[in-house]
């Protein structure tokens, strides 16, 4: 409360002046009447007037109770004015809809000295309805005074109860929002000194409520009422001021008389209206409504909501046969709160004169700003025990619905758990009015075959609750209740309640009721406990019969005033970086040998910005076109969304981002350094390591044994999987660089090795795997037998190959693949693979061997080598066994077993074996020998070092024959380690983030409606025929787009997206962290991250 | 714009930046000071982190507790976004002096909401008008001693704009008369700091004329 010089709100001082809140001034009124009796459910926009009542009532020797709900509440007012002391009953206005009862009975008795404060919300700004208060006034015969500011509010309050005496009637003060909540200096009066002492007469033909009695009473309201009517045009609250000549006449109740009033003023046009100002709607100023109706012709009704008063001066026209035009609601609105600015647009039109403003100006750029404003919905406080309550509850709806495909109905309630309907926490399915959840439960229960979960407060408990848990056990709704207990009534500003009065030991347990009223299963838990609420949930939802679970922890806000009383440190929680995974790489990112940024560029794609995608790749991968078309995807086997329907078509999108983004290429270089590195070999690795030690600024030079750069890129893949040119132009980047590149130079032969290692500071051998492994068969050397990395080269350096009708491909990679559709391109009739496994263990792309199946390569399967037919040293057939599948081997697949006498033999002239491809390492003189094993080149998998001082190896080489992006990786590799060989630096430190590993991410994916993945589209088999067209069209950009949408974004955000904490908050280095200004450190985020990342700070 | 001497000011915030402190001050002053004041705002919700709006009508003889759209004379928006929230209320000759610590709602983190970048928010609301002032009063609450104080910051900035028919001084007692010892010095710093801010920015931007 505010204080000028010292008065206060209980001074005794007529004609001071007090700057106080809407609803302070009408406590005042009370005062000044000399209320004694107080009786009120808490309610916004009402709450303040009681809570000042409350606060003052010991001082003035009043009486005032916080009532368990609005119906208790007028009948103890009620009581009080039977007994003659005066009386007043305090609610919002859906709280009159619960008092209504007693409110019918209140009025047909004739109580005076009893005034009933109904506070409305026009606006629902904390309500679910707008209901306009004076027609359930009007409905009862219930006078209404409607103030239209602070000041007479307080006046009108004052006054009440003098006006329900003389006329032996409850009267009801019509408050709204605007008023209750509006802060003015306001004038004080006197106070009354008039103490009564409550006594009881006997008087039961006028309070027992037989249908005789009120028959009488009903009589006897309706005279009281044709009096009241006749005196209220000589109240002060009605007023009419009339002006010469006016054409135009507002009449105007409440607060709309302020917004009737400023409009008028602000278009200037005070002289040219009348105005009837109203105070009480109900009953209309007869007299002073005839008054202004026969003075001008037309009328503007300005009224709020209903139009109530605009109604009843239709019947005065009517009646009184009054000739005017009377407009209201064709111009002002129904709904929602009324305006100056509404009213001045009224009178515009009628008056023909300029709204003050342009309203359409400020329309256009508040429309223009709309996009630009943040979703700031109110939410619980955080600590908020609500969240933990409603968080177990949408687990135990989740495994439960997991389990037995039933989604449970859960009901909400008004309260500050109301909060928890928005997302993330979507807690309610309805929610309808106090107590209303429990009450639907029951209702849901006999109708829907799920179980039901119903959620209230402690304080709706008491006022609502209760009838209908009993009424759950009495006809046997089999429904789950929980009570969400905070120990206060927290939405309207912490008011006590029966189960949180202050004192433990008058407190009235919520599960003391439920077991009472036979509830067999009743459990209290601790809010914060979420293992163990949501354990008793689960039961409780399974348990056959109403249940009722009480979440019982202290609301946050209080928590915190009692530890600032007490003393008691808060300690926020504090999330430790390290272990958090927000923002850390995903499943596809964590596999990738690059650890390309696969959720960065997909999620630009997701916003069509193609050139941004393009650049995030840029940034770790320089060979987009190239990857985008080759890769072997293992991010795609990872891929989270293939636990919907499929994985993201990631590679196809890299694919996108190269053809529609745009890219300017830099060329610069770091300081140049004087050291020179050497690299053996134009392939993947060679290439990428080319690339970064040159950006790097060292001389680089790559020796290149074949006329063209790119390694299998260039000579194993065919031109219809990766065109020539797109491969050159993306690879010249390197040459732009200023790497040396010298082509047709073997290392070995044109080139010693010992040489090398002379004249350069570092080596990388990245020679690859390109000598085909033989089939190890009987006559695999006669003529016709051919190695299908060999056949590839010829056919993509332009030799020409012998075409037959048949050929049969030995093998189940990529190589087979690439060697089949060659064949078929080249004129080849009859092209058969032949593979030892089945069709899941083919090594080869997937879409590669449907492409290849399209184009007419046959498939033979579970077929297995035995030898070679030949007739005079050529080739004349293939004799393979049918083969079953055993145990596996140690590439981990299943070995592959012959089937006894199960031989046949496949016509052929040509035999092409894709068996897998080994490294020409006869270079490797000397010492180099010494890293040889196995017929690979050995490095170390860390550092890339073969054990020859400078010497490093990388690739195929070294692993054998494996991919391009791991080769690419390798080559990467290696130029971390000579980079830090060259400087002197440890080789092997910090390097684990370059190895692929498994994100231990964990992402939800329940609840996601599949869709397609988006199919590339191809060449038309029949326009593929003898030529190396590319087959893969790429996406369109609406379709990569699209595609782009199914990515999950994969990421930990399971703190913020279960909770929705405001004390939870993204960190500049995309962590999550914690708001220590926010946090009170009720650790449930703790509770629910699975990696252990949120503890007590310290 | 405004009739006779009346003068309209919107305060708008986030729930728990002490948007209602704000206004209850300011009309306490104006009280002290003789001049009629009429506010509203909305309680109770708003607590729970959602957006604030209170408004003071000082001076004038106006009954609507509730500034027009097109009306307003000051806004304070002692959150960003808020300013933009309340565009409607603004006219040509309005005073914006906006706050530009940012406090960002739970919405963007959980991905269903963005938030305007502090350029867009001050380019929209020069469509409007040209006086538009810019402070950190989160900084300066730090500075003064308690980043709570923001609220007061932003007080000292409105008082810093010379519209006020309320003295400085008078402002200064309702604060001390409802801060005691080391919190009232430190909201009267937090004032001071505001105040100099908006005086500053006024000067430079009269002499860039």
């Amino acid at each position: 409360m505010n204080k000028v010089a010292d008065i206060t709100i209980t001074s005794d001082a007529p004609g001071a002046r007090l700057f106080m809140l809407g609803n302070e001034a009408i406590a005042r009124g009370a005062i000044e009447a000399g209320v004694q009796v107080v009786a009120s459910y808490p309610g916004t926009p009402s709450s303040e007037i009681t809570n000042t009542l409350v606060g003052i009532a010991g001082e003035l020797g009043m009486y005032a109770e916080w009532s368990v709900n609005e119906k208790v509440a007028l009948e103890v007012a009620m009581a009080a004015a039977i007994s003659g002391v005066r009386s007043l009953a305090i609610m919002k206005h859906v709280g009159v809809n619960v008092a209504h009862d007693p409110l019918m009975s209140a009025s047909y008795m004739g109580l005076g000295g009893l005034v009933l404060i109904s506070a409305d919300d026009p606006g629902q700004w904390s309500s679910q309805n707008e209901q306009d208060n004076r027609l359930l006034a009007r409905q009862a015969y219930v006078p209404v005074l409607e103030p239209c500011s602070a000041q007479e509010a307080k006046d009108m309050m004052a006054d009440a109860f003098r006006l329900s005496e003389e006329f032996g009637q409850i009267f009801m003060l019509r408050s709204v929002t605007r008023i209750g909540h509006a802060r003015s200096d306001v004038v004080l009066g006197g106070i009354s000194k008039d103490k009564r002492k409550g006594k009881f007469v006997k008087d039961p033909f006028r309070l027992v409520c037989l249908p005789a009695n009120f028959r009488n009473n009903r009589r006897l309201v309706v005279q009281r009422m044709e009096k009241i009517k006749k005196a209220v045009d000589e109240l002060p609250y009605n007023h009419l001021t009339l002006k010469e000549g006016a054409k135009l006449g507002v009449i105007a109740s409440g607060i709309s008389y302020g917004y009737a009033l400023e409009a008028v003023q602000w278009m200037g046009l005070e002289d040219k209206i009348s105005i009837l100002k109203i105070g009480t709607p109900y009953p209309l100023p007869a007299e002073l409504t005839k008054q202004l109706l026969k003075s001008v012709p037309e009328v503007l009704v300005v009224e709020e909501l209903e139009p109530f008063v605009e109604d009843a001066v239709k019947v005065v026209a009517k009646d009184e046969d009054i000739r005017v035009k009377i407009h209201g609601k064709d111009l002002l609105s129904l709904v929602g709160e009324l305006s100056v600015r509404q009213v001045s647009e009224a009178l515009s039109g009628l008056v023909g004169v300029e709204p003050p403003i342009d309203f359409a100006q400020i329309d256009k750029i508040r429309a223009e700003t709309q996009e630009l404003l943040p979703l700031r919905p109110p939410t619980m406080c955080a600590g908020c025990p609500h969240r933990a309550s409603v968080y177990a509850i949408n687990i135990t709806c989740r495994r439960y619905q997991q389990e037995t495909g039933k989604e449970p109905v859960k009901t909400g309630d008004i309260g500050c758990y109301a909060l928890a309907a928005n997302p993330p926490l979507n807690s309610d399915d309805v929610a309808i009015c106090m107590g209303g959840s429990f009450g639907l439960a029951n209702g849901f229960a006999h109708v829907v075959d799920a179980p039901v979960v119903a959620h209230l407060g402690d304080s709706t408990f008491f006022h609502s609750g209760i009838p209908p848990m009993i009424n759950a056990v009495y006809n046997k709704s089999d429904i789950t209740m929980v009570v969400l207990d905070n120990s206060t009534t927290g939405m309207t500003g912490f008011q006590p309640h029966p189960g949180a009065t202050g004192d433990e030991t008058l407190d009235i347990k919520i599960e003391d009721i439920a077991r009472a009223s036979g509830v067999k299963f009743v459990e209290v838990v601790d809010a914060f406990d979420l293992p163990k609420l949501i354990d008793i949930m689960e039961k409780a939802i399974r348990f056959e019969g109403p249940s009722l679970v009480v979440a019982r922890r202290l609301c946050s806000i209080l928590d915190a005033r009692e530890k600032r009383k007490t003393g008691e440190k808060v300690v926020p929680y504090e999330v430790d970086p390290e272990k958090c995974l927000a923002g850390s790489p995903p499943y596809c990112q964590a596999v990738c040998p690059l650890h390309i940024d696969i959720r960065g560029y997909v999620g630009l794609i997701k916003e069509g910005k193609f050139d941004e995608a393009l650049a995030l790749i840029k940034q770790t991968l320089p060979f987009p076109a190239i990857i985008g078309r080759i890769c072997t995807r293992p991010c795609e086997s990872k891929c989270k969304r293939s636990e919907v329907e499929e994985t993201v078509a990631i590679n196809v999108l890299k694919r996108a981002a190269s053809d529609y983004g745009k890219y300017k290429d830099d060329y610069t270089i770091a300081a140049e350094k004087k050291e020179k590195v050497v690299v053996v070999g134009g392939g993947p690795a060679g290439i990428m390591a080319a690339y970064d030690l040159r950006k790097a600024g060292y001389k680089v030079t790559i020796f290149e044994a074949l006329p063209k750069l790119g390694g299998m890129m260039a000579v194993g893949i065919p031109e219809f999987r990766l065109p020539g040119d797109i491969l050159s132009e993306e690879m010249d980047i390197i040459r732009k660089l200023g790497v040396e590149i010298k082509l047709n130079t073997r290392v070995g032969k044109d080139v010693k090795l010992a040489g090398l290692k002379k004249d350069y500071d570092a080596v990388f051998i990245a020679v690859g795997a390109h000598r085909g492994r033989s089939l190890g068969i009987e006559n695999e050397k006669v003529d016709g037998v051919i190695d299908g990395t060999e056949f590839l080269y010829k056919v993509n350096t332009g030799e020409k190959v012998p075409v037959q009708d048949r050929v049969v491909v030995v093998g189940g990679g990529n190589v087979a693949i690439d060697c089949a559709r060659t064949c078929v391109r080249l004129g080849f009739k009859d092209v058969n693979i032949v593979y030892r496994r089945s069709r899941t263990e083919m090594p080869a792309i997937a879409e590669e061997i449907e492409e290849a199946e399209r184009e007419g390569v046959k498939l033979t399967l579970l077929s297995g080598p035995n030898k070679v037919v030949a007739v005079d040293g050529k080739v004349t057939g293939f004799e393979c066994v049918k083969m079953k599948l055993g145990e596996p081997d140690e590439s981990g697949r299943r070995r592959p077993v012959p089937v006894e006498g199960s031989g046949f033999v496949i016509d052929t002239g040509l035999i092409i074996a894709a068996v897998g491809e080994s490294p020409d390492l006869d270079f490797m003189t000397g010492d180099m020998k010494s890293a040889i094993t196995d017929g690979l080149i050995k490095a170390d998998p860390v550092t890339l070092e073969t054990g020859v001082s400078g010497v490093f190896a990388g690739g195929d080489a070294v692993t054998g024959a494996a991919t391009v992006v791991q080769a690419m990786a390798a080559g990467r590799k290696a130029a971390v380690s000579i980079d830090r060989y060259l400087k002197g630096e440890p080789l092997d430190t910090g390097r684990e983030g370059e190895a692929v590993f498994e994100s231990k991410l964990i992402v939800d994916t329940w609840g996601i409606a599949p869709e397609a993945k988006a199919e590339v589209p191809t060449l038309p088999v029949a326009r593929r025929n003898g030529n190396f067209k590319e087959v893969e069209l790429g996406l369109s950009k609406e379709d990569a787009i699209k595609e782009a949408k199914r990515c999950l974004s994969c990421d930990c955000r399971i703190c913020i997206n279960l909770l929705g904490c405001p004390a939870l908050i993204v960190d500049e280095n995309g962590k999550a962290a914690v708001d220590d200004t926010q946090c009170p450190g009720c650790g449930v985020c703790a509770q629910v991250c699975p990696h252990d990342a949120i503890k007590p700070g310290a | 714009m405004a009739k006779k001497s009346e003068i309209n000011i919107i305060i708008c915030g986030t729930g728990g930046q002490g948007v209602v402190l704000l206004s209850e001050l300011l009309g306490t002053a104006a009280v002290r000071d003789g001049v009629a004041v009429k506010g509203s705002e909305v309680l109770g919700m708003a607590q729970r982190g959602g957006s604030v709006f209170s408004n003071l009508r000082l001076g004038g003889d106006v009954i609507a507790p509730m500034t027009p759209e097109g009306k307003c004379d000051v806004l304070i928006a002692v959150e960003p976004s808020e300013a933009l929230r309340n565009i409607q209320y603004l006219a040509k000759n309005s005073v914006v002096v906006l706050n530009t610590t940012t406090v960002l709602p739970y919405t963007v983190y959980l991905g269903s909401s963005g938030y305007p970048e502090s350029k867009d928010i001050v380019d929209r609301l020069h469509e409007v008008t040209d006086r538009v002032i810019t402070l950190d009063a989160s900084g300066m609450a730090k500075q003064a001693g308690s980043l709570q104080a923001a609220n007061v910051v932003m007080l000292g900035a409105l008082f810093g704009t010379g519209l006020m028919p309320i003295t400085e001084e008078t402002a200064k007692e309702a604060i001390l008369s409802r801060f005691k010892a080391k919190v009232g010095e430190i909201n009267i710093k937090a004032f001071d700091l505001g105040y100099e801010a908006v005086q500053k920015a006024l000067k430079s931007a009269a002499g860039k004329r």
